[in-house]
């Protein structure tokens, strides 16, 4: 019966993929969600291929994914991934039915698949990936994730010892997931310029020891709490690193990637996102435990580096414009965004549109997070007016002004078509416009910058 | 000048959801009424600074949830010196799962008992996987106070001494509507996030708990931010 079920299951998912496909001309989650209801063990009834890699954590993920996918397909092999659907259940299912015979046998070399952390529970445990590479674990969205400790648990508890574990080594926190259970290897960035003696950021996720509760001791900070720790009460410390990245240079976009055989590459990162080099790294321990050579990866990051962007950088007029999107309610991501602003030179009107621009549909925000966001790049002098958009501007400028900021760069806009108005009716060719989005302000980014267009043509 | 001494407890833990919003706000305003403010952070192999020193405001803020079981160990040998600050009427602000070190016992989701300080009647139990998100407001002393809570735990049992009455959003479980408690000058509640930003009237009362000549220096944007969340909260 449960054969049956699932075979209608992939006729239905195939058919509804295919014709989803030719109606919107992109992925949705809908195949899975259908599949699901006519077999709710579909996952578990996919015969998955000879290797699949499951891509998790806070950060980083889908930029992750998306590397790996890119690296292993110009191997030479062929790959599946859920990069159009969701890092649910429904959008593994919708992925994998794409490329599976009717009995469900995934005909793709490799799987590669995003997954929502909190996810766990209802993915690990109906297939054993044979890797999963963590980025790292951080405080996130507070609805939806709570604390880091809580996430941690939501993987932890579901992982299965056949799995190998591919760990961030600079990350206190994932890099306990699979303790004396699975096999576990680590990745990590050596010192940099830009390592730190004390953590200069609001929020550090792991002070205390792990193991005892004793204050951790860093040999050197990269951002937040990831860095070198090591308890000088009970000795913890994170395990040697098998993959490390050296001679990070900042000002020119490269670093050394040195894997487990001594080999080494010297390989490009995008310019001011630090985040890239960890992701990079990761991915190329995952590549490099698959057997994939060195030259193949080097030429894939290559080639992918020049093709994708952290923020899109738009002229309208002679106005710059920056827009970089701010993982919504994260306030690591919110921070490490931020610092962008400390990259230009130029004067700049920055416009805030990180509060949740949905939320008469998501319901009221829970707008502590910005209270764990560092806003210090704010006070740049260069900085000429602070635009804050939304229900929730009022929150976010009582929150700068706590934090100590001038309130007379401040311009509130509840209606978002009158901020965009007003964006556009004070730009100046002298001054850059970067603006910070959450996912959902989309939209809103456009009315600025189809204001700013219209303004042009005048 | 006078000066006013904070001291947050157990801040390697005691961080979550924006909660060090309260110690920066409170921070800004003594300042903007003139006041000189020193901040203790108190680390969990420490000595609570209030046992032996002048400290006007007790900050107790949320943690995990397998913390805050190491936490109420370390605390357990300071009970008599947090029963004689309540009964004394120091200022203690407690804030999310906080709120439950002042009840009897903690059942976590496996059902296991783990005392608490044992102040108050009520006992929380943890749920298992889902998380409990609310936006709320309710009333004290003629007040309304908003806040968020991001909870694995709910209390149950006799609470006699209430903090709040819920206007919007649950008590201290789905079927109450009184929440926190509130003894002399302690105030412990479920609500997390930063609390006392989110509420300048309640911060206003809290500090001349303290000192009754406190001038309030309103910040721009913090009545809108109030008005706005209460009137949203509460149409």
């Amino acid at each position: 019966m449960g054969k049956l079920r699932f075979l209608i299951a992939v006729i239905v998912g195939k058919v509804s993929a295919f014709l989803l496909d030719k109606i919107f001309k992109r992925g949705t989650n809908t195949p899975g969600i259908i599949m699901l209801k006519i077999c709710p063990d579909a996952l578990a009834r996919f015969t998955m291929p000879e290797t699949t890699v499951c891509v998790t954590g806070t950060n980083g993920k889908t930029g992750t994914s998306n590397l790996l996918t890119h690296i292993i397909r110009n191997s030479g092999k062929t790959v599946v991934n859920n990069s159009k659907g969701s890092n649910m259940a429904p959008g593994l299912v919708s992925a994998l039915v794409t490329q599976c015979t009717l009995s469900g046998k995934v005909t793709a070399d490799v799987a590669v698949l995003e997954v929502d952390e909190r996810s766990s529970q209802f993915i690990y445990t109906k297939f054993v990936p044979d890797y999963i590479l963590c980025t790292n674990l951080f405080r996130d969205s507070i609805m939806r994730n709570g604390h880091s400790g809580f996430i941690f648990d939501k993987i932890n508890d579901y992982l299965d010892e056949k799995t190998t574990l591919v760990l961030n080594g600079n990350d206190g926190i994932s890099g306990l997931l699979g303790e004396n259970r699975c096999n576990r290897v680590f990745f990590s960035v050596d010192r940099t310029s830009r390592s730190t003696e004390k953590c200069e950021d609001t929020v550090c996720d792991l002070i205390a020891c792990p193991k005892c509760s004793h204050t951790l001791e860093y040999e050197y900070y990269h951002y937040n709490h990831i860095g070198v720790p090591h308890c000088p009460e009970c000795g913890f410390k994170m395990p040697q690193s098998s993959f490390y990245a050296s001679n990070v240079d900042f000002e020119n976009g490269t670093f050394v990637f040195n894997g487990d055989k001594g080999e080494s590459l010297v390989l490009p990162f995008q310019k001011g996102n630090f985040f890239n080099v960890f992701n990079i790294t990761g991915a190329c321990a995952v590549c490099r435990l698959m057997g994939i050579d060195v030259d193949t990866i080097a030429e894939s990051i290559e080639d992918l580096s020049s093709k994708t962007g952290r923020f899109q950088e738009n002229l309208f007029g002679g106005v710059e414009v920056v827009s970089m999107l701010s993982k919504n309610q994260n306030p690591i991501s919110c921070s490490q965004s931020l610092k962008y602003l400390g990259s230009t030179d130029k004067e700049k009107d920055v416009v805030l549109l990180i509060t949740d621009s949905n939320d008469k549909i998501h319901g009221h925000e829970d707008i502590s997070w910005l209270y764990d966001t560092d806003f210090a790049p704010l006070a740049d002098e260069k900085i000429k007016n602070i635009y804050i958009g939304g229900s929730r501007c009022y929150d976010l400028a009582q929150c700068l002004e706590i934090k100590g900021f001038d309130t007379s760069k401040f311009i509130l806009f509840e209606n978002y078509d009158e901020l965009a108005s007003a964006v556009s009716n004070n730009a100046s060719a002298d001054r850059n416009i970067v603006i910070y989005f959450e996912l959902y302000a989309t939209g809103v980014v456009s009315k600025i910058k189809n204001a700013l267009a219209q303004r042009g043509e005048k | 000048m006078k000066k006013f001494v904070i001291e947050v407890l157990y801040p390697e833990y005691n961080n979550l959801f924006g909660d060090r919003g309260n110690c920066e706000y409170l921070k800004k305003k003594l300042s903007l009424a003139g006041y000189e403010t020193e901040v203790i952070e108190t680390s969990l192999f420490d000595e609570p600074a209030f046992i032996k020193g002048q400290v006007d405001i007790l900050l107790i803020s949320p943690c995990q949830e397998k913390h805050q079981l190491i936490e109420i160990e370390r605390l357990k040998n300071y009970r008599d010196a947090i029963n004689s600050r309540i009964e004394n009427g120091g200022v203690i602000l407690a804030t999310g799962n906080a709120f439950e070190l002042f009840g009897d016992y903690i059942e976590d989701a496996k059902g296991e008992k783990h005392d608490c300080l044992k102040f108050f009647p009520y006992y929380a139990k943890q749920f298992s996987r889902l998380r409990y998100n609310d936006c709320s407001v309710g009333k004290f002393e003629g007040m309304e106070i908003t806040g968020f809570k991001n909870l694995l735990s709910h209390s149950y049992g006799e609470n006699p001494c209430p903090f709040l009455k819920m206007k919007k959003g649950c008590g201290m479980n789905k079927e109450t509507n009184l929440e926190g408690v509130h003894k002399n000058n302690l105030f412990a509640t479920y609500h997390t996030g930063p609390i006392l930003p989110l509420n300048p009237k309640f911060t206003e009362y809290l500090i001349k708990l303290v000192d009754a000549d406190y001038k309030d220096v309103p910040l721009e944007f913090e009545g809108k931010a109030y008005e706005k969340r209460i009137k949203e909260l509460t149409k």
